[in-house]
């Protein structure tokens, strides 16, 4: 493939990997890379990754090279940059599924290799994988990520990345890993309860309503949860029929756009003009309603920030 | 009558006596000023005062008239409608500095930066000041100069030598013998900085001058100036030079035909490795009343606040090749400020919403406009220089949403027909969806968006396809969550500029834009169209590479049918390979130089 400049589709890749009937180009799994030290997994996960890995790389070697030729490249990426880190997410992500193993293999055994990168460049790319890695919503993944969240990990894009993609997964044992993080006060609070934003559960929305209550003098933790409420609920997700399928669209929607009401008159100015962006990403028919409800039976001298509210939320 | 003397103000006036016909004014024990004190009122700045009179183009024509009753009026005052108006000097009129070396020994140099006059350019940037010939002046009479404490630091005077030489004149220790006062002094004020911050300096000079017979005060005279504040150009400026990088030959013909077609000079490529234009310096001026009434420009190219790990932004040093005469480079920045926001330093993230008035209250030159929330703010050094200028008191909204946190990613403004002269155009999501709703609906689900397009490519390496069809974008919950918290988001911002500007809906001009997410922050998915350069009456945006639909790109169609009507010509300009994959626009990658409005500040009834 090197030399060549050619558009490399997921499914391209794969055909061009079971079309081989050669020795993979690719190297085989490098023990000498070492476990990575941020994703500590049991023997018998790494066994069973490592195996599955092994396929992979005979049915798709062109997908290993291209990863290891993007993580060549992330350096010149974040030469390139606008903002603080280049995104390497994107460009993974749209390698498609048969991406997963290849990105595993990079996430969880080739930690060391990356010894090669700035520190910068090291969280972009990292960042990039973890993310694309939970776009794919695979729960093949989650024990993982789920590990790297859980290990000594403390670098915000990272954490972020792991609880996202647990939260974009979805499922019960990633969501209820979240939902029981997010309500201990430690450094991944505030990156936990953002990605509870992205599961699009009943349950991450009560969780994300438990943090706004008990933080709404906090600004950094209740505009994030005030934002993860907007995104949980978002209309245009739930509109999704993949996401639809799970039957808890209205339930999830009315959770937080209650929350939110409710504690609209306790936030600060900046959270309380979030308020209005969540209510009108959750789009409920019945909102103006409930705030006009909320508006009455509150106190008087919140009644100006409920005009304001509904004031913008009619703009 | 008696005719007008007009004295241009570069005039080297040669010190004779000249008439003055009454006697100086005794004004008793007034304890004598010394150094920079602060001085004490001035008893009669009348239009007519005789005997020790210090005169400074109070009524902003360029040149100081003796004899006009207007250059007199209320001159130890300012306001809107008189006072005198001198420039930072911090250009390099005979080219004198280094373009390359450390960035700290590059701040160090202009002109105002060593005490002598360079050139005949340099005294233009000055403030002329005149003693008026006071003929019957005591033979024993000596004459103090002192600059309000405030402003002491920040201004230098020169003496006219009879040599036809300048002097530092030094406040602290020099004084003016009989013999000057009776012939006329002629000086100028230099100033050495802009205004930093307006607490410490507000960029008033208050000079005053006492006349002593030993210890007795015989006459005192008092002038303010002001410095003129850095004023950053808006799209309804004409546009004089555009700027980008060498690097990406199709961006920068697509850039050239437009900025050809807008008449306008061939675009100036910078050599540099970052390639966003737009961010690493921005473009700014200064204007005082100059020769013949007109105004003098000068240009003053801001080098943005962007300092990482103790480090400048190195495609910043661009401020300093393009200093020269009447061009000045500008750097304010903490170097504590959180390096995790340094991106909101950035110049995309600093766009200038064209003038307006709202409830009687005018900004003529408009107001600046940046994401900065007490969560997600900007270099504080370089917020309060801004601030503290004075004219274009800025708004700030929430970016914080966005990865790289620049306004010009959703916004921008555009010159229209219309009683406010201008528009604004906004990205929006909803529009973008509702597009690919009705594709869908109408059975082309499969149309193809971002065809033949790559998110990576790299030489030898392969690429990786961008393309999605309408049908994978609609059913991309990632996507679509993330365009609806950035349409909400847009119009939070929204309501905070129509708040502040009195905007009506039909001001808003809404193109389609989706956008996805990021490490937990949004960012165009699609090339935002809406950033893109104005150039007069086109407007350079990023080719959409949307879906096409009977023959034609569903977003460029939507775009010129916005702004086509309202007299706007589209130039398209493809960035996606060097601009749009790295998370910027055409507006990102290029900047503007334009010329300041004919209508100097002066004259706007801009007030503090």
């Amino acid at each position: 493939m090197k030399g060549t400049l050619k558009i490399l589709t997921a499914s391209a890749l794969v055909a061009l990997a079971l079309a081989s009937t050669g020795v993979s180009s690719a190297a085989p799994s490098d023990p000498a890379a070492g476990v990575s030290p941020s994703v500590l997994v049991t023997p018998a996960a790494r066994s069973a990754l490592q195996a599955k890995v092994d396929l992979a790389r005979m049915a798709t070697p062109a997908l290993f090279d291209t990863l290891r030729a993007i993580r060549a490249d992330v350096p010149n990426l974040e030469r390139q940059r606008r903002g603080n880190h280049a995104l390497v997410g994107r460009i993974l992500a749209n390698l498609g599924k048969d991406a997963l193993l290849p990105m595993l293999d990079m996430l969880v055994f080739r930690e060391a290799e990356e010894r090669a990168l700035e520190p910068n460049a090291r969280v972009a790319w990292r960042a990039g994988l973890i993310e694309a890695i939970g776009k794919l919503r695979d729960p093949f993944a989650l024990p993982y990520i789920g590990a790297l969240l859980d290990g000594p990990e403390t670098e915000p894009h990272l954490v972020f990345a792991a609880a996202q993609a647990l939260a974009r997964h979805g499922g019960d044992e990633s969501t209820d890993k979240l939902v029981l993080r997010s309500a201990q006060p430690d450094p991944k609070r505030v990156s936990i309860v953002k990605a509870l934003g992205e599961c699009r559960r009943e349950k991450a929305a009560r969780a994300i309503v438990a943090v706004l209550e008990s933080n709404t003098a906090d600004p950094l933790l209740s505009k994030t949860a005030v934002d993860a409420l907007g995104m949980v609920g978002s209309s245009w997700a739930w509109a999704v029929p993949e996401v639809a399928k799970n039957g808890e669209g209205d339930r999830t929607r009315e959770v937080a756009a209650r929350a939110l009401i409710a504690a609209l008159p306790k936030l600060a100015v900046d959270a309380q003009r979030d308020v209005a962006v969540a209510l009108s990403s959750i789009e409920l028919a019945q909102t103006g309603a409930w705030m006009q409800e909320a508006r009455l039976r509150g106190r008087v001298e919140d009644r100006a920030v409920f005009d304001r509210t509904i004031q913008q939320l009619r703009k | 009558m008696t005719p007008k003397r007009r004295t241009p103000l570069l005039a080297l006036l040669p010190l004779v006596a000249l008439a003055c016909s009454s006697a100086p004014t005794e004004s008793g024990s007034t304890p004598k000023p010394t150094g920079s004190a602060a001085p004490a009122p001035v008893v009669d700045p009348a239009t007519n005062k005789q005997g020790l009179v210090l005169l400074v183009d109070n009524n902003r024509n360029g040149t100081i008239d003796f004899d006009d009753p207007s250059e007199q009026k209320g001159r130890d005052t300012w306001d809107d409608t008189h006072g005198a108006v001198f420039l930072a000097n911090i250009d390099d009129d005979t080219l004198r500095c280094p373009r390359t070396g450390k960035d700290l020994d590059l701040m160090k140099c202009f002109d105002a930066a060593d005490d002598v006059v360079n050139g005949d350019d340099d005294l233009l940037d000055m403030a002329p000041m005149r003693t008026k010939p006071w003929e019957k002046v005591p033979a024993d009479a000596t004459a103090t100069l002192a600059i309000s404490e405030a402003a002491a630091a920040n201004v230098r005077l020169f003496k006219r030598g009879e040599d036809g030489s300048y002097v530092v004149f030094d406040p602290a220790s020099a004084t003016l013998s009989a013999a000057e006062l009776k012939a006329g002094v002629d000086m100028y004020l230099e100033g050495k900085d802009i205004i930093r911050d307006s607490s410490a300096w507000d960029g008033f000079v208050d000079v005053h001058i006492v006349a002593t017979v030993g210890d007795r005060i015989v006459d005192e005279d008092k002038v303010r100036l002001k410095v003129a504040p850095v004023i950053s150009p808006n799209h309804l400026d004409a546009p004089e030079q555009v700027y980008t990088t060498a690097g990406d030959p199709n961006f920068n013909a697509d850039v050239a035909a437009s900025s050809t077609a807008a008449k306008l000079p061939k675009p100036i490529q910078f050599k540099s490795q970052d390639v966003w234009a737009q961010d690493f310096f921005d473009p700014a001026y200064m204007v005082m009343p100059g020769e013949g009434g007109k105004q003098h420009v000068m240009h003053a190219n801001f080098r943005s606040a962007n300092f990482t790990q103790n480090t400048f932004r190195a495609a910043g040093k661009v401020v300093f090749d393009l200093r020269g005469k009447d061009v000045a480079a500008i750097v304010a920045y903490d170097p504590r400020h959180n390096d995790n926001m340094d991106s909101l330093n950035s110049f995309g993230n600093m766009e200038t919403i064209p003038p307006y008035t709202l409830a009687g209250k005018s900004f003529p030159y408009g107001r600046i406009l940046r994401g900065h929330i007490p969560t997600w703010y900007a270099d504080p050094t370089f917020t309060k220089m801004i601030e503290s200028q004075g004219v274009q008191d800025p708004i700030y909204v929430d970016t914080e949403w966005l990865i790289v946190g620049h306004v010009d990613e959703f916004l921008t403004y555009i010159p229209v027909s219309s009683p406010r002269g201008w528009a604004l155009v906004v990205a929006d999501a909803t529009m973008a969806r509702k597009m690919l709703q009705d594709l869908s609906a109408r059975g082309l689900g499969a149309t193809k968006l971002h065809e033949g397009l790559s998110v990576w490519n790299s030489s030898g390496s392969g690429r990786v396809s961008a393309m999605k069809t309408v049908a994978q974008v609609l059913a991309d919950q990632d996507v679509m969550s993330a365009s609806q918290l950035a349409q909400g988001k847009i119009d939070k911002a929204l309501t905070i500029i129509r708040d502040a500007v009195g905007l009506t809906d039909a001001e808003i001009i809404r193109v389609p834009t989706l956008f996805e997410s990021e490490m937990g922050a949004a960012v165009a998915w699609d090339p935002g169209t809406v950033n893109g350069i104005v150039l007069g009456n086109r407007f350079a945006a990023p080719k959409a590479h949307s879906a096409i639909v009977e023959g034609k790109d569903i977003v460029q169609k939507a775009f010129e049918d916005a702004l086509v009507p309202r007299g706007m010509v589209v130039d398209w300009v493809e960035d996606w390979d060097t601009y749009h994959i790295n998370l910027g626009e055409v507006h990102c990658g290029s900047n503007v130089r334009r010329t300041p409005p004919a209508k100097p500040f002066w004259m706007q009834g801009v007030k503090r």
